[in-house]
């Protein structure tokens, strides 16, 4: 582990260098393009090392220093892209402080963080956070509201930038342990709160999509019981709610041709 | 605007808004719904793009594009529905060209789905271009492999979206007789959509309870404004 430091080192200034703030600011914006050449041998790790090479350039390593950091840092990483910026903070600032990856750590370190904060990310974001954001977007949009999509947006992107943000500055200034505030247990209960809120505005969605103008008649609200009772039955069958969604549609076309020309 | 000036923008709206799926920011201007409605402003048609948005979200409500799964290209579809329902109906809100629309975007969500599995295999020799360039010690390699993946998943999307659009202009022209004003009770394909979304979401006895109270609150709310 000593030799590794040695030969860093011998490719320094001199003087301890930190991660500057356009550093991070390059780091966060760079972790944007960290899916950008997603394959299924290395999956993030092209990204990832596109978004480490700020701190590349600030610790100063050439030669076969910096030849390791390329490969390190193109080794095979996946997580969740909007989590996997305390990772990032993290195995930056511990670049820049200890040159060479301090001897391993810092893979180590990449290594036990991607599958939990993987998961986290996941069931938050995409589990969660999307899809209550798109329920309220499309609930907005059928009863004709134009700015429907910017709510869709702000739900999504208010914690999705956030996160990143935090996830870089914490990182750095904190190291690996600071990804514990999102592995916590609280972190379940925002999730279940999450999915809640999303399973209730989706039926409050149905409701509204059978009388999109406003206007009430019993036989909307026949049809859209059964098509609930139908969904459910669907999803206890395991049909793609997808396969549903096309007989709607298919359904929904014969029955408009058959009355456009059908007289 | 004529109808091919209108392939071509909607094509590269495709083209860039599906880079956003997973390449690159990831900010769900991607999501049908954001997808629908720019395709809907550029053919000036904003409440199109809503509905089709809107019944394209919600049938794909449950997809969740995580590391190695597989996903309807949900851009393309946005901007596919849009455009094959503005070109065999235009102007007709609530016309029949709408649910031909969301089919179309159906199937262009499949096939997107193909597509990006496509570009995801290219994508390990443009790792390799990366990774040739770490053993010459240089970062050039890795600024190379995330240009022409991203030019690559922005090409898959473009020419998916114009040979979808072409298709629905042939269609136009040979084969579909003129359109008909026809009035589309947008409840009732919008309903079957909806409840198949909520069944996508809602996974536990407690979130099917909670989507049944919120479908009975809004069927009082509805009935009373």
């Amino acid at each position: 582990m000593g030799n590794s430091n040695e030969n860093g080192s011998a490719t320094r200034a001199g003087a301890p260098v930190s991660l500057s703030a356009a550093d991070r600011w390059s780091i966060l914006w760079r972790s944007f393009l960290l899916q950008s050449v997603w394959n299924a041998r290395g999956m993030q790790n092209v990204g990832f090392c596109f978004a480490m090479l700020p701190a590349l350039k600030r610790s100063g390593l050439s030669g076969d220093a910096a030849k390791r950091f390329l490969k390190r840092h193109l080794a095979f990483f996946n997580t969740n892209p909007a989590t996997a910026s305390y990772v990032l903070g993290a195995a930056a600032a511990a670049e820049v402080a200890e040159p060479d990856g301090a001897g391993g750590s810092v893979e180590e370190m990449k290594k036990a963080l991607l599958g939990p904060l993987g998961m986290a990310g996941d069931a938050l974001l995409w589990g969660t956070v999307r899809p209550l954001a798109g329920i309220m977007g499309a609930g907005l949009a059928l009863t004709g509201r134009p700015w429907a999509p910017l709510v869709l947006l702000a739900i999504y992107n208010v914690p999705h930038l956030a996160l990143r943000a935090r996830g870089i500055a914490a990182g750095a200034a904190h190291g690996p342990s600071a990804a514990r505030e999102v592995l916590g247990p609280r972190m379940k209960d925002v999730v279940r709160g999450f999915r809640w809120t999303c399973a209730f505005t989706a039926g409050f969605v149905v409701a509204l999509a059978v009388a999109p103008t406003g206007r009430f008649e019993w036989w909307r609200l026949a049809i859209a019981g059964a098509s609930f009772a139908l969904a459910f039955a669907a999803a206890k069958l395991r049909i793609p709610a997808t396969v549903v969604a096309a007989a709607a549609a298919l359904g929904a076309l014969a029955l408009m041709l058959a009355r456009t020309y059908g007289g | 605007m004529t109808d091919l000036t209108f392939l071509l923008a909607l094509a590269i709206v495709a083209g860039v808004l599906s880079l956003d799926e997973t390449a690159a920011f990831q900010v769900m201007l991607s999501q049908p719904l954001v997808a629908a409605f720019v395709a809907g402003f550029i053919v000036r048609d904003v409440q199109l793009g809503l509905v089709v948005g809107a019944a394209l979200q919600l049938v794909w409500i449950g997809v969740l594009p995580v590391g190695a799964a597989s996903f309807p290209d949900a851009a393309l579809a946005g901007v596919v529905g849009v455009g094959v329902a503005w070109f065999l109906s235009p102007g007709v809100v609530g016309g029949w060209g709408i649910a031909a629309g969301v089919l179309a975007a159906m199937a262009a969500g499949a096939v997107g789905q193909r597509a990006i599995a496509f570009v995801r295999r290219r994508n390990i020799r443009y790792a390799d271009i990366a990774r040739a360039g770490a053993d010459r010690t240089s970062a050039g390699g890795v600024y190379g492999a995330v240009a022409l993946a991203l030019a690559t998943r922005f090409a898959a999307g473009a020419v998916l979206a114009a040979v979808f659009l072409g298709a629905a202009l042939l269609l136009r022209a040979w084969v579909w007789p003129p359109p008909a004003a026809g009035t589309f009770q947008t409840g009732l394909w919008a309903a079957p959509l909806a409840a198949a979304g909520v069944a996508a979401a809602a996974r536990s006895k407690v979130e099917w309870l909670l989507a049944g109270a919120g479908f009975a609150l809004g069927a009082v709310v509805t009935s009373v404004g």
